[in-house]
This record gives structure tokens, C-alpha cells and sequence, in this order.
């Protein structure tokens, strides 16, 4: 397989090129004027490059939504203060603001009705810079008062939202989900060091405030809880790939939170060409192709009431400095967080995105028509038939059935001696009553149709069938997360058998997953809300399964120090 | 390979295995980052082929199996686990090796050696095909016609051929080939970047049978191709090969290098360097992206016809052997390669041109009208079978 011919043949626009040889040094389009910026082999001069940009988005806008609509929608714009989605910002402006003779023309109707702007603002990660206090940087790098002021400047609604809110229990489908949820793992702790194998990975639901949430005045977490919540979780990620990927998906949470709570029913994403391509190669590297089309395509109806556009998806990011330069659009500086600072260690230097960024932009170098390439092959897949209710927890995308059992065939890790499961089945008999040991009583709650029956690993044996609240979270997660989370420290976790140990009363991971994540599961558990979750479990189980005081964790925490004293 | 080795004699396992916790490890699994002994090791190696095999129904009792053998690990390898897994789960295969020799010297001359000796070691019938027996040209023939460009085309496309017709002398229902998680993990990305849609979507399935396309009562071949190695990680290959102490052949081809396709290489090495899954994660997209190109009417792959000529299925009137062949035999080594036609209607411009232009023209025709005395037709496929120069089973 090694050797073939496929070098790329030559792309129309490399024709193109050859054909305009003759009018080197000019515009392509106006022929007259001395061309002053390359994209990829044509040559523009400014007010031609602007107006074929203009037409470009435009296009992909009309692609995107055909104009002909009968009622105007709401869009939200995703704005993070890069170039690319600057631009977006601008180019809707443009196209919005009708010359005054249209304007004045009640016949026409408006295509979308109002244009809000939104922001995450991830200050609190990003480095500290020397001699600063960690506490200070939240109010002296934040974005979201620059971000406003632009958003300002165009007359648009603006939605700020800081990225540590994602643990805030408002920042969810029912806007008050009091509970995030904690991991445990299906194996004791001795076994994980020797086994070397990725176990189950069962989930709990612990509520956020130590009061009943039905109680008034619960007290609200403080942003520095917050934030320390989301490091705990992205310093248990042992990979900067890891770190990334869950950064990934509580952006696209919260996008999505703050379009639907802006009424507006379009999300508006500022993915440019060049972006689009490296999320393509990254998303199938990451294992993530069954919800790659949802993620890259110029129109996405994957998200229930809300549909995500990216009508940049035809422009390099190139084009959109070069526009934001022409434009003397204000940018944020350090408005993404770069998380390579928070490895400790030289272990992992570069994430997948990194790796992949520079193969992709090395390639496009080399063989410019790359990216456009890519795009367009990932603009012909049609998206997978899935369920929006059945979606993965932690990407909220979608979920292929029988993923654990596919990777357990062509990954063996039982030992010689050891009978293997030979067939699907047999597991699910053996394992079932076992790992949803919760359950049992009531098979039809979270015994659902999601849950494929043979989700544990199969040599799971040291299951106490408490009945705990943990629910199998393996089962729920799509692929992608599924790998992503064997990169979660697992020291950090505490295995079924250790809290049952502990009257099977405690959550003793050091991090939580955050509300929305706690919310899908207990949705796809088949319960309405966390009061009905809690009702039944409250019945099954004793009280104390659902409340972990103060005290409790404390006396966790100094379990956890002891044994990772024992270790080292 | 082998880790640590500074262990100690006493009691407690210095490094256990990961698996049985009786052995000391003494290998990193590269697929998993587990610490494995040299029996588990093979145990799971085996386990995970055998379970692919079981899982997608390759073979039937039964089958004849030809084994692509190169000489190379990966085939190398194949032939012993078929071997070995033919015998240990009574599959009821019979086994040949076939190899093709594509007459490329100092490289195929000795790995060709390498296989002859893994016949006798394993005990398993061999059947050589040239190409130039095939096709009258070796590689070198062809490279020192055509230049190091483009050459890769001629042997890719004459290798899969040769081994279909191999597989028609030997008369098997079934050939496997040791293509690697690697390989298939290369070739998903290669698709993607190359955006080659109708490849995308079949790069990934494991078992690959032309008849299934054919309602048309076209005649195709009834042989099946599949991979078994489809889940098996490259480095794993070798250290089997390694710690089994196997009889194998390591050199690239001298006239490979590929530079697209080389970016990709290095860039999925560079992956699995920071996530070891990699190389799975890609094939697991690499299935789920081609389901998702099922769905759309917009890239149905081409009809299959079969060619006038030699009777291979193909979706042109000639084959692509068949013209790169003619190509070859006209002196027009671009044929097939660039736009057929025109170099078609160039060259028969020319020779317009030239017979009406120079009296030395009958001469030149009646020169290469002797030239293609020595052109090699290539048989037929239907014939092949009860070829009467039936080429002789290397058996042991």
C-alpha cells in the first residue's frame, strides 16, 4: 500500500491560475488595478478582494438558509475575538444594513430579525503571567468588556458568559440543575495499577449545595468555586489533547445555552476553511467521525431548536486577517485559552490539534488546494441518523450503538488463561445485574434502550452490588469521549469498591463533572428532572446515597492522601 | 521491546505482567501501554485476529486461502498466525502462499528467497507470478521505459491483477493480504485529503467481494480479498515477529518514495507518539465517515463492466492494466496516466503526420510492427484456469 501514484491532480483554480498568467502583478478581477493580496493563486487588489469576500459569505449564507423564508429568525453570533469570527461579526453587519432605498421599501422583508452577539470569556485560563497573583487574573485579563464594547459598536444584544460558569447550575436545559456528577471506576484501586486496562467508568449524581435544593436562598457558588472546579477537571486530564477536547465541549454548551436563551433559533459560528479542514483530519483522529458531519457542515440541525451555521466555512483564515486588517477591525488579544501551559510535565508536548494544525497548514504550503479539498469532502457526508435525546453526556452529540463492544473485540486484554466472552451476549447476563446493581429494581428506568447491555468490562467480579446511586457512564458516552476519558487520571477517581468501603456514601473523585453533564445522564436515565432522579433513588437507597456533607469530603480527601502516600 | 531488565530475583514481582500477574513483563504493548509478557503478549495478538476473522465471517470450512506473501513482516507474520490459527480453531482452510514477482532486482529477488524459505518453514505450497511472464514487462523494464515517476502506478495496478490471476491458477475462493491498522489508518486520512469519496468508503470494510456489486450478470472473479490485520497496530507486527523469532525481509522498495503519502505517514506516527489509539480511533471515523457516504446518491461508485480485452472487471471498456499495458507497448507510457484520449489523439496525430511527412515511415511501422511480434497478450481470464502452461506449485 505503500506505493501509488496519488499526488492531487491539478485543481480548476490552478488551471484558473495558469490562464490569468498574463495578467501577473493585476487584480484578477478588475484587471486594472495593481493586485496588493495572493489568495491561493489569485491575485485581488483591495476593493475587489472585499467585494468577492462579501460575495463569498454571502453565498454560504444563502446555502446556509435560503433567503426566501416566511418568518425571520433570531441569530446568535459566536464571537470569541479571533480574526475569523471578527469577521463574522462585521460581514452580518454589512449584509444586514440595507442602502436606505431598500430600507424605506416595507415589501421587503428582513431575512433574519435581530443579531445578538455572544462571548465566552476564558479568562481564568489563561497563563499567569509572572508575579501575578492566580486570583487577579480574572478581573485583569477578562475579554468580556472589550468583547461588549464591539458588540456595542454595531448596535447587537450582547450575552457574555464566563467559561467556569459551566458549573453553574443556571447554565443547563432546565436553567436550575443543582447537581453535577462525580466518576468512580468499576475496578478497586490495586487492580488499576496492575491491570493497565481502562475501566468502567460508573457515574453519580451529587447534588451541588449541601441543602435541599427545594430550600430558598441555596447558596449560589462563588466564581472562584467555579473555577477551581474546572481546573480540578482539566488538571485530572493527563493529556493536553484531553484538556482540549473537554474545553471543546463546554464552549459548544454553553453556545448553545446562550443562543436558545437569546431566542435566537440560528448559532452562528466564525469557522473559517483552513479551520474547518483541521477540525476534520482532528475530529477522525480523535475517533470523533460518527458527529464529524454535525460538527463541520455549513448547516446543522443536530441540536434540537437550534440550528448551527458556519458561514465562513469558504474563506481561508488568511482572507479573514487580511479583511480584519482592511476593516481596522479592533481584535481581543488572548481571547481563546491555550492550555499547554498547564502540563506539568514535557510528557505530552503537543495535543492532536496542534499536531494536526501544523500537518494541514505544512500540506496547504505544499499542496495549497489542501484545505479546500478536505472541506469538501466533508461537505458531501451526510450526518448520521441518531436521536437528539440520546446524546452523549459530556459532547451532547451524537451516540453509536455498541462502541465498547467493538473496541473490546479488537482490543484483548484478558489473559491466556482466562475464558473470553466469545460472543456479545454472553456478557450482558453476567454483567447486567452487576453493574446496574441501582437498578435492578426498577429495570425500566435506566435499563433503557441506550444502554447496551454489554457496556462493563467483562471480568468485573469485584462488583459489591450495593445499591448505590452509580450509573454505568461508559454506556452513555459516544466514541469520541468514551477515548478521550481513558486520559483522566485515575488515582484520582475512587473505585466502587473503595466508597463502598465508606458506607458507599461518597463521591471521593477530586473533580465533578459539570450540571449539563449530570443533567443528560440523568435524562437518558428516563427521568424528567434531577426531584424525580432523587425520588427514586431516595426509595432504593438509603438517604445518606444522595448527601454529601462537608465533613464527609474532608474525611474523603485525607483517605485519598493516605493511600497516594502508600503508593509513592 | 523489551523494558526494564535490571529484576529482581525475590519474591514480589519486580513488574508483573499485566494480564496473568505471574510473569514479568517484559514488553509495552503498543496498542494498549500495557506491560505484557511474551505469552500474553501472543495470546492477545492471536486472540484479537482470530476475533476478527470469527466476528466478520472471512472464511467458510473449507475455503482455499491464498496468503499475499511479499517476504515482508506484515505477510510474514500473516502466514504463521493463518497457519497457526488454521490449526488451533480448526478453521478447515487450505493454505497457499502466492507471491508476485514484479522483477524489481535487489528487492523482490530477495524476498522472494525470504518466502521460499517461509514455505518450507511453514509448510505451506507456493505459487510465484511474474509480471513479466504476465505481462511481458518487469518493473525494472518498466522503469527504465518510463523513469522513476509514475512507476508506482504500473506496479500497483499490475500487482492487483497478478494476485487475481495467481488466485485463478491456484483455484482459491479467498485472498488475504497483510495490510495493517496502520496501513488502513493512512489510507482513511489519505481519502480525506485527497477527497476521494467512493474510497472513503470502501478503504475501511475488511472484506472486499466485486461480485456484490454485479446484478448485470458481469463477469468478475468469485475471489474474495480481506484483511485480517485490519485491527492490528504495525509495531505489534514486529514484535511478534521479533519475539516469535520469524524469517522476514526488510527493505523498502528502491523506486517507493511517495511524497504525498508520506506527509500522512509521518503525521499519523506523530499521533500515535501522543495518543495510542490513534491508529484505532482513525478506523473507528474512518467506518462511521463511511456509512455516512452510503447515504448519499451523489457518489455511487462506476458501473462494472468487464474488459474487452482480458476480461477483468473494470469500469471502462479496457481495463487499466490492459491500457497501461498498451501504453507501454506503443511507446506511449503516459496512456492511462493522463487524459487517455488526448494522448491517444496526439499520438495518432503524429504518426499521421510522420507517415505523410517521411518516406522512412514504412520502414519505422514495419519495425515496430516486428516489435510487437514480442508483445505480450495477456490471457484472458476465463482461460486462465485451464491455462495448459499451468505454472507448477512450488510444493514442499
Amino acid at each position: 500500500m505503500s506505493c501509488s501514484v496519488e499526488e492531487p491532480t491539478m485543481t480548476v483554480a490552478e488551471k484558473r491560475a495558469k490562464d490569468r498568467a498574463v495578467h501577473v502583478g493585476f487584480c484578477c478581477k478588475c484587471k486594472t488595478a495593481k493586485s496588493t493580496i495572493t489568495v491561493r493563486y489569485a491575485e485581488y487588489c483591495d476593493p475587489c478582494f472585499l467585494i468577492a469576500l462579501d460575495s463569498k459569505f454571502r453565498t454560504a449564507l444563502r446555502n446556509a438558509r435560503p433567503y426566501r423564508v416566511i418568518t425571520p429568525e433570531n441569530v446568535m453570533l459566536a464571537f470569541s475575538g479571533g480574526p475569523s469570527s471578527r469577521a463574522l461579526v462585521h460581514l452580518f453587519d454589512v449584509f444586514h444594513s440595507l442602502p436606505p432605498e431598500v430600507a424605506t421599501n416595507k415589501k421587503q422583508p428582513k431575512i433574519y430579525n435581530d443579531i445578538h452577539v455572544c462571548h465566552i470569556d476564558e479568562s481564568c485560563l489563561l497563563e499567569p503571567s509572572q508575579g501575578q497573583e492566580p486570583q487577579d487574573i480574572t478581573s485583569s485579563r477578562s475579554t468580556m468588556e472589550q468583547a461588549r464594547s464591539i458588540a456595542a459598536g454595531y448596535d447587537y444584544s450582547f450575552h457574555g458568559v464566563a467559561i467556569e460558569d459551566i458549573y453553574d447550575p443556571e447554565w443547563t436545559d432546565s436553567r436550575c440543575f443543582e447537581a453535577v456528577a462525580t466518576l468512580i471506576t468499576s475496578l478497586p484501586k490495586d487492580q488499576l495499577a496492575t491491570s493497565g486496562q481502562a475501566p468502567e467508568l460508573l457515574a453519580r449524581i451529587i447534588p451541588t449545595s449541601a441543602t435541599s435544593p427545594s430550600e430558598e436562598d441555596a447558596p449560589k457558588l462563588s466564581r472562584q468555586e467555579k473555577i477551581n472546579k474546572l481546573k480540578a477537571l482539566l488538571g485530572a486530564c493527563m493529556t493536553l489533547t484531553a484538556k482540549e477536547t473537554v474545553l471543546q465541549h463546554f464552549r459548544s454548551s454553553l453556545l448553545i445555552q446562550l443562543a436558545k436563551r437569546g431566542q435566537c433559533t440560528i448559532l452562528a459560528l466564525g469557522d473559517s476553511a483552513t479551520r474547518v479542514a483541521i477540525h476534520i483530519i482532528e475530529l477522525t483522529a480523535i475517533g470523533r467521525g460518527y458527529s464529524l458531519p454535525h460538527e463541520t457542515s455549513l448547516l446543522s440541525s443536530w441540536v434540537q431548536d437550534c440550528k448551527v451555521i458556519r458561514p465562513l466555512k469558504d474563506c481561508l483564515v488568511k482572507e479573514l486577517d487580511t479583511f480584519c486588517g482592511l476593516n481596522d477591525l479592533e481584535l481581543i488579544e488572548h481571547h481563546n485559552a491555550q492550555l499547554d501551559w498547564t502540563m506539568k510535565t514535557k510528557a505530552e508536548v503537543k495535543s492532536i490539534r496542534k499536531l494536526t494544525d501544523e500537518f494541514i497548514t505544512g500540506l496547504d504550503k505544499e499542496f495549497p488546494s489542501t484545505v479546500a479539498t478536505v472541506c469538501r469532502t466533508a461537505a458531501k457526508l451526510t450526518p448520521p441518523e441518531a436521536t437528539y435525546d440520546q446524546k452523549c453526556p459530556l459532547c451532547l452529540g451524537p451516540v453509536q450503538a455498541g462502541v465498547q463492544d467493538w473496541k473490546r473485540r479488537i482490543t484483548v486484554t484478558t489473559a491466556p488463561g482466562e475464558i473470553v466472552t466469545t460472543t456479545s451476549s454472553n456478557a450482558e447476563t453476567e454483567t447486567k445485574e452487576s453493574s446496574y446493581g441501582c437498578c435492578s429494581s426498577d429495570a425500566s428506568g435506566c435499563c433503557s434502550s441506550s444502554q447496551r447491555p454489554s457496556c462493563t468490562s467483562q471480568q468485573t467480579t469485584t462488583t459489591t452490588t450495593n445499591s448505590s446511586t452509580s450509573t454505568s457512564f461508559s454506556s452513555l458516552l459516544c466514541y469520541g469521549c468514551l477515548t478521550n476519558l481513558r486520559d483522566l487520571d485515575l488515582k484520582s477517581m475512587a473505585s466502587q469498591e473503595d466508597s463502598s468501603d465508606e458506607s458507599m456514601s461518597l463521591s471521593s473523585s477530586s473533580f465533578k463533572l459539570p450540571p449539563y453533564v449530570a443533567e443528560t445522564i440523568v435524562h437518558r436515565m428516563g427521568f424528567a428532572s434531577l426531584d424525580e432522579f432523587d425520588h427514586r433513588f431516595m426509595d432504593a437507597a438509603p438517604a445518606t446515597a444522595v448527601d454529601p456533607q462537608e465533613n464527609l469530603r474532608a474525611q474523603i480527601q485525607e483517605f485519598l492522601i493516605a493511600s497516594d502516600d502508600e503508593e509513592e | 521491546m523489551p523494558g526494564a531488565t535490571d529484576a529482581k530475583p525475590t519474591k514480589p514481582l519486580k513488574n508483573p505482567c499485566n494480564l496473568c500477574q505471574s510473569v514479568r513483563a517484559i514488553l509495552k504493548r503498543p496498542k494498549t501501554g500495557q506491560q505484557l509478557c511474551k505469552e500474553c503478549f501472543f495470546h492477545v495478538f492471536e486472540t484479537e485476529i482470530h476475533n476478527t476473522i470469527v466476528d466478520n465471517k472471512l472464511f467458510n470450512k473449507g475455503d482455499r486461502v491464498a496468503i499475499g506473501a511479499s517476504g515482508g513482516k506484515d505477510s510474514t507474520v500473516l502466514a504463521y498466525v493463518m497457519k497457526l490459527l488454521n490449526d488451533r480453531y480448526s478453521y478447515g482452510l487450505d493454505l497457499v502462499l502466492l507471491s508476485i514477482d514484479e522483477g524489481i532486482t535487489g528487492y523482490r529477488d530477495d524476498s522472494l528467497e525470504t518466502v521460499k524459505r517461509n514455505r518450507d518453514q511453514y509448510q505451506i505450497p507456493l505459487l510465484i507470478v511474474s509480471y513479466k511472464d504476465l505481462y511481458g514487462w518487469s518493473m525494472d523494464d518498466i522503469v527504465k521505459e518510463i523513469g522513476r515517476k509514475n512507476n508506482c502506478t504500473f506496479c500497483g495496478v499490475f500487482r492487483r491483477q497478478a494476485l487475481d490471476r495467481g488466485a485463478i491458477m491456484l483455484n482459491v475462493d479467498h485472498i488475504v493480504t497483510g495490510h495493517n491498522a496502520d496501513d488502513i489508518a493512512e489510507t482513511v486520512l489519505m481519502n480525506i485529503l485527497r477527497g476521494d469519496l467512493p474510497r472513503l468508503q470502501r478503504c475501511t470494510s475488511i472484506i472486499t467481494n466485486d461480485t456484490s456489486e454485479d446484478s448485470s450478470g458481469i463477469e468478475t472473479s468469485k475471489i474474495l480479498r480481506s484483511k485480517p490485520f485490519k485491527y492490528t497496530y504495525e509495531k505489534e507486527i514486529v514484535m511478534y515477529a521479533y519475539f516469535k523469532k520469524l524469517d522476514y525481509f526488510s527493505t523498502e522498495c528502491i523506486y517507493s518514495p511517495n511524497a504525498y503519502r508520506g506527509h500522512a505517514r509521518v503525521f499519523l506516527k506523530d499521533l500515535e507518539a501522543v495518543r495510542r489509539t490513534a491508529i484505532v480511533d482513525i478506523i473507528h471515523s474512518g467506518e462511521a465517515l463511511s456509512a455516512s457516504v452510503q447515504a448519499n446518491e451523489s457518489t455511487k461508485l462506476p458501473t462494472m463492466a468487464n474488459c474487452t480485452r482480458c476480461g477483468y472487471i473494470s469500469s471502462n471498456e479496457l481495463c487499466k492494466a490492459c491500457l497501461l499495458l498498451e501504453g507501454l507497448n506503443k511507446g506511449l507510457p503516459q496512456l492511462g496516466i493522463g487524459h487517455t484520449t488526448k494522448i491517444r489523439r496526439m499520438a495518432e496525430a503524429a504518426n499521421l503526420a510522420s507517415g505523410l511527412s517521411s518516406p522512412a515511415s514504412l520502414s519505422s511501422s514495419a519495425a515496430s510492427g516486428a516489435a510487437e511480434e514480442n508483445i505480450k497478450v495477456v490471457t484472458h481470464i476465463k482461460d486462465l484456469g485451464q491455462l495448459e502452461t499451468m505454472p507448477s506449485l512450488d510444493s514442499v
